[in-house]
């Protein structure tokens, strides 16, 4: 298990929808990911802004993604590769 | 009821990392601050040390942590709680709940329990272990009878069946050295406990036998209350690596002091006693208390005299493993009388430590540095929240 520590914007399609965000899908680079699973949902703050962080499962990869509500921008923050 | 998240830390990484699952996880930095029940096999615990831990288990996923994730954790069952009753207590990893009166609106306390559980489980993917009693101490040896993932009901009348044969050192507050003068006196349980006359144990443990007394009969006056008064709040870490710098120690302690201030200022409290614990190097320790002439909530007063108690204490010529500051001898603070001839000097100060308070709240920790916490600029990491330190304080 290689965990590497990234800080890349991303661009994702979530559901906005019941009060919550449920991220389903993101763009890194090229390659357009599916989210098979969103394994935990966390927030934090910076200042006074949340950010809504999620780990994630996409390509049976694992992901950990953040909503920062200052600028509504999706950041990848890890991942998890097998191996 | 008490509700107990378990092994919370560890269970919080395995949540985050479901390949974490099913193996020995642990949380900590030095010292194991949460083990996953995977590695309590190997004899792994809490407060043992990693040098330790390695040895039991090598195996072992050693984790750092990170406070915010698991406030963020414990905050959302805390929420899920208050969905079901508003008198609650929260602590870091468990919590008691006041079910009194909600019966008509969630039934009997079993469904309530297993709903609450199932809630915490769906919403959150971490268990809790819950127990309900008639009383705090009861309801919280409930819990710890049964973890993880359990749920024990003691049902009214029967509290001192279920407490009857436990040993002594089970009841919450007897630590080992009151275990040790009870078994001294031949008392192993519980049960032998509450047959002491009240007078006897208070001659015996003063103002804590009385509690010990109450406690052994399975009750205790403590009322849930989200807003009652902490005992003390406490800033420790230990060092990224042992060192002897003045500058460095002094820094670090200027940074716990007004880290534990401001908790202070938010829960509306003035402290008059204030504990420096120091860890040097090979593990033994040094801590001392001292009082202030009157209770303050002002970085400054605070540091001054934690600067002065770690001045005596730290004697020896070896380097320092962990530093703490705690805060205790709590009142309110409540529209104050300013003093005579320095008050000006003190309202300025307060209305200043209250300013930062907010720029903090408002743009990060990190947005300002002050005092002595200068120092570690550049030899510390930071972020939003304040500088990355080896062990975050996890005290609430």
């Amino acid at each position: 298990m290689v965990v590497e520590e990234l800080d890349e914007p991303i661009r994702v399609r979530a559901d906005f929808s019941a009060g919550t965000v449920t991220p389903k899908a993101f763009k890194r680079g090229t390659q357009v990911l599916t989210i098979t699973r969103v394994n935990a949902r966390w927030q934090d703050r910076t200042g006074t802004f949340k950010r809504y962080h999620f780990s994630v499962e996409a390509d049976g990869n694992l992901f950990e993604i953040h909503l920062d509500s200052r600028d509504m921008a999706w950041w990848l923050d890890r991942v998890c590769l097998e191996g | 009821m008490h509700l107990d998240i378990d092994a919370f830390f560890a269970s919080v990484e395995q949540v985050r990392n479901p390949r974490l699952r099913g193996k020995p996880v642990v949380v900590g930095a030095g010292v194991i601050a949460s083990c996953s029940y995977e590695a309590r096999r190997f004899g792994l615990c809490a407060a043992m040390s990693l040098a330790k831990a390695q040895r039991l288990c090598p195996q072992a996923v050693v984790l750092d942590g990170n406070y915010q994730i698991y406030h963020s954790f414990a905050e959302q069952v805390w929420e899920i709680c208050r969905s079901f009753t508003p008198d609650m207590e929260t602590l870091l990893d468990d919590a008691y709940l006041d079910l009194t009166g909600t019966e008509r609106i969630h039934g009997d306390a079993e469904p309530l329990a297993r709903r609450l559980k199932s809630r915490v489980r769906r919403e959150t993917g971490l268990t809790v272990t819950c127990g309900v009693a008639t009383s705090r101490v009861v309801a919280r040896m409930a819990s710890a009878s049964m973890k993880p993932d359990g749920l024990v009901i003691v049902a009214p009348g029967g509290e001192m069946d279920f407490i009857r044969d436990k040993p002594v050192e089970k009841l919450p507050g007897i630590g080992p050295k009151t275990a040790e003068v009870l078994h001294r006196l031949n008392i192993t349980t519980i049960g032998a406990l509450s047959e002491i006359p009240r007078w006897s144990l208070e001659e015996l443990l003063g103002a804590h036998g009385v509690a010990f007394y109450e406690r052994s009969h399975g009750r205790d006056s403590h009322v849930v209350s989200r807003t009652e008064i902490p005992k003390s709040i406490s800033r420790e870490t230990c060092f990224h690596r042992e060192t002897t710098d003045r500058n460095e120690i002094e820094g670090m302690l200027y940074y716990l002091a007004e880290r534990a201030t401001r908790t202070l200022r938010e829960l509306g409290l003035a402290a008059k006693t204030v504990t420096v614990k120091i860890r040097y190097s090979d593990f033994t320790g040094e801590a001392t208390s001292k009082s202030l002439a009157r209770h303050t909530d002002l970085d400054d007063e605070v540091y001054d005299l934690a600067c002065d108690i770690c001045r005596k204490i730290y004697t020896r010529r070896v380097s320092l493993r962990g530093i703490g500051v705690i805060l205790s001898n709590f009142k309110r603070v409540r529209g104050e009388q300013p003093e005579l001839f320095d008050g000006e000097s003190r309202c300025r100060r307060s209305r200043l430590y209250r300013t930062l308070d907010e720029v903090r709240r408002r743009y990060g920790y990190s947005s300002i540095v002050a005092g002595r916490s200068l120092d570690l600029v550049g030899s510390l990491e930071s972020n939003d929240h304040g500088f990355v330190l080896r062990t975050p304080s996890l005290t609430k």
